[in-house]
């Protein structure tokens, strides 16, 4: 989710069919607003004023934070991954 | 939302998570809908949120440790007041001769009050059981006689 809003704030059904098309994980309408309460609980997301019915929320400063430190360390997860198995010959 | 059941299935969220994201949870499922998402699908999710956060919110409850713990103290002494009050079934053994399970076909009580004695018969298919002996005359702190001492079982005719 914090993946999704790093370009910008979307609205549920924007949000679902971003994840769906980067990840591949399709999420369900309950799944993704638990998940949004939990990220907004946390400060790391933000409601915003709706437009046409629709909630859309963003990243805040912590999010933004969050995302950085959370990319950092899975890119450098991959990166080991990946020098470790061109080490073994692959 | 279209469908009734699906509303429904909202309602099984707690009241305070509906206030906040009921509204924009119905738009998404009209939306998903709309784009020919499985009701089915859309149910299970539901249901499975509904019970995830209901179970976190008991979870992060501050009185969810005392609850759980005077749960474990309740039941903890209601089994150990029915394995003490538990007769039928149990297996008793003599002095090495035979052991059996005792399938009761009847108890009775018996009291000696003129010495004290307490003691018990337990009738099964095969044998009479005499529960408790003289040693009964020890009274516990409570005033009532203990049925402790051994059992003796002899085989019916």
């Amino acid at each position: 989710v914090l993946t999704s809003l790093a370009n910008g704030p979307k609205h549920g059904y924007a949000l679902l069919k971003d994840i769906e098309d980067f990840s591949g994980v399709i999420l369900g309408p309950g799944t993704l607003y638990g998940c949004i309460a939990q990220l907004e609980q946390g400060g790391l997301i933000e409601g915003l004023s709706e437009e046409k019915r629709r909630r859309p929320f963003g990243l805040t400063e912590e999010g933004h934070r969050v995302l950085r430190r959370a990319l950092q360390q899975s890119a450098n997860i991959t990166n080991t991954g990946w020098i470790r198995l061109s080490g073994a010959g692959g | 939302v279209h469908s009734a059941w699906l509303r429904w299935m909202l309602w099984l969220h707690p009241r305070k998570w509906r206030k906040v994201y009921g509204d924009d949870v119905s738009e998404l499922i009209d939306a998903m809908l709309e784009h020919q998402t499985r009701r089915s699908q859309i149910a299970i999710d539901l249901l499975g949120s509904a019970a995830r956060i209901r179970f976190r919110s008991v979870a992060n409850n501050k009185f969810a440790p005392a609850t759980a713990a005077t749960l474990v103290v309740v039941a903890f002494v209601s089994m150990s007041a029915l394995a003490r009050h538990a007769n039928v079934g149990d297996s008793y053994t003599t002095t090495g001769t035979f052991k059996m399970q005792l399938v009761a076909e009847r108890q009775a009580h018996h009291l000696d009050h003129a010495n004290q004695v307490h003691w018990r018969t337990v009738t099964t298919k095969t044998h009479v059981c005499r529960i408790g002996t003289e040693h009964d005359r020890d009274l516990s702190p409570n005033g009532k006689l203990q049925t402790s001492g051994a059992t003796i079982c002899v085989p019916r005719n």
